[in-house]
């Protein structure tokens, strides 16, 4: 694992040196690709005017009140349609339809709506990031074994003590999966809506440097968003291993 | 040797009346007829053991009495009250201990979840956790996961959970099944020790005769299925029991050979009545 990803960064390392090389030799055209040092300095120059901090924290900001959002109406409403079969029936056509729209697509109602801002961002994201969380949580608590229903009924728990003490406990995978997928669904949004219609954030920095044709700063900006998604997934990652040992640990079992 | 008292124990009053029971699955299309005629008496600390046929519906008779299952005919009354849902001094321990168990939660935790709306205060909680955790033997084992451990061990949490939450009626259903015969009798003596020094009553539910025997103070045969009560049988053997002596106690054979005959003659007049699966007719 640890030899894999060492070998992994010495590629990324090679491609550089020879990008680097190509671009002083003249093979590229360093106006449309510019070498790794010219996006570096650029990068510095980006991170240290204050620009830098300033677009991360407005992106971040707005990825994660978004995806706040979309985390607890999707665990909520998939349990609520995963335990009365009724809210389901009501609701799956609804699901069915909006669910398969290409989430970007919803941008121009929320310029409609919120005009340019964050809380049109806070809604797209929260929008796209919405429905896997919501149809994950809803396969796993209709995958809750119903002995334990059983078990949490014989003990005489309430139907909100279940919930919380059996049904979501036993859906975390699922939900866990759910939650995973929505972290980059969340970040394609946010850049999306930063990209066509903001003023602020990671993507437009990205946006008004590739207008005024400062191409080295348009590749720092696309970095730093690619080193951003990779360090959420990352931080997702880490997070879920430790409060999801337990399933690791009997899925690992049963595979035995 | 059959004593068809109804339903009196050992100490008298029924505290569980079965009452014509009946559940019919899949009401329009194909009903089939699971529980046919159920009717019995349970009196308090009374150890009933139940045996029949495998499939013959005792699962679901349990499911019924414990509350979880809505009966199609009949009823179940706990000291005169009907059981609608499941009653707080009862509860089941199921065939199927992997999957009734918090797999998320560690052992001490599994056999606390028992007790979390019980408004115990919680050194009281604590006491009773360690407690039933040390009567299972399970003491070392707390701070594991439950898919850690053992099959045996983890049907002796799904017990010491039950004990924790000290029900006055216990059923269990066929709880020693997939066990291994060793751990089988070790955990029938530590039941029969448990219901001697905590009175309680059980219900009890197995296709081993020879352990419905060794274990209750009275034996239910029920038919094949549709289940009714095909004949009850008294177990006049002395207490404490032990596996040695009390299985090789003369009335001890005579008494398996008198159920395992009339159970044979169950399954015998299914075989060539030619059943499968009972059906009822549309009408």
């Amino acid at each position: 694992m640890r030899v894999t990803r060492l070998l992994g960064f010495v590629l990324i390392a090679a491609l550089l040196g020879l990008w680097e090389a190509g671009a002083h030799a003249g093979a590229i055209d360093a106006r449309y690709l510019p070498p790794p040092s010219a996006v570096a300095a650029a990068w510095w120059g980006f991170a240290t005017g204050g620009q830098l901090a300033e677009s991360l924290a407005t992106t971040l900001a707005s990825w994660a009140q978004g995806y706040a959002i979309a985390a607890v109406l999707g665990i909520s409403l998939g349990t609520v349609m995963g335990f009365f079969p009724v809210v389901r029936a009501m609701l799956a056509t609804i699901v069915e339809l909006l669910r398969p729209m290409p989430s970007v697509a919803i941008i121009p109602i929320a310029i409609v709506l919120f005009g340019l801002g964050d809380p049109m961002k806070r809604f797209v994201v929260a929008y796209a990031a919405l429905w896997p969380v919501l149809i994950n949580t809803l396969y796993g608590v209709l995958a809750v074994d119903p002995l334990l229903i059983d078990t949490a009924r014989t003990f005489r728990l309430g139907a909100v003590r279940s919930a919380l003490r059996v049904i979501l406990p036993a859906a975390s995978p699922y939900i866990a999966t759910g939650l995973r997928i929505s972290t980059s669904i969340a970040l394609i949004l946010v850049i999306t809506a930063e990209l066509v219609a903001s003023r602020s954030g990671l993507g437009y920095f990205v946006r008004a440097a590739e207008q005024a044709g400062r191409v080295p700063e348009v590749y720092a900006g696309v970095l730093t968003i690619a080193v951003v998604g990779y360090l959420l997934n990352a931080t997702f990652v880490a997070l879920e291993g430790r409060v999801l040992a337990w399933h690791r640990g009997l899925t690992a079992r049963e595979g035995v | 040797m059959e004593a068809r008292a109804e339903g009196v124990g050992r100490e008298g009053s029924p505290l569980l009346d079965v009452v014509h029971l009946r559940k019919v699955y899949g009401q329009r299309r194909r009903p089939t007829l699971a529980v046919e005629d159920l009717h019995f008496s349970v009196a308090a600390d009374e150890f009933l053991a139940v045996v029949g046929p495998s499939g013959c519906g005792k699962t679901t008779m349990l499911r019924m009495i414990a509350g979880l299952l809505p009966p199609t005919g009949g009823a179940v009354y706990l000291r005169g009250q009907p059981v609608t849902e499941p009653p707080p001094e009862m509860v089941l321990v199921f065939q199927d201990y992997g999957r009734s168990l918090c797999q998320w939660r560690s052992v001490a935790r599994n056999v606390h979840f028992a007790l979390e709306h019980s408004g115990l205060p919680a050194a009281e909680r604590a006491r009773r956790v360690d407690e039933a955790l040390a009567i299972v033997g399970l003491a070392e084992f707390r701070d594991h996961y439950p898919w850690e451990l053992s099959g045996g061990m983890q049907q002796r949490l799904q017990i010491a959970r039950a004990l924790a939450y000290q029900p006055r009626i216990l059923l269990m259903d066929e709880p020693f099944g997939s066990l291994d015969a060793l751990t089988r009798a070790e955990l029938e003596d530590q039941l029969l020790d448990i219901w001697t020094r905590q009175p309680k009553t059980i219900l009890f539910v197995t296709h081993d005769i020879e352990e419905a025997v060794y274990l209750a103070d009275r034996v239910l045969i029920l038919s094949a299925r549709p289940a009714r009560v095909v004949e009850e049988v008294r177990i006049d053997l002395p207490r404490p029991r032990d596996q040695i002596t009390t299985r090789s106690h003369e009335r001890f054979v005579e008494y398996r050979n008198h159920i395992y005959t009339r159970i044979r003659q169950e399954t015998g007049a299914v075989a060539r009545a030619g059943a499968g699966p009972a059906v009822v007719g549309r009408g």
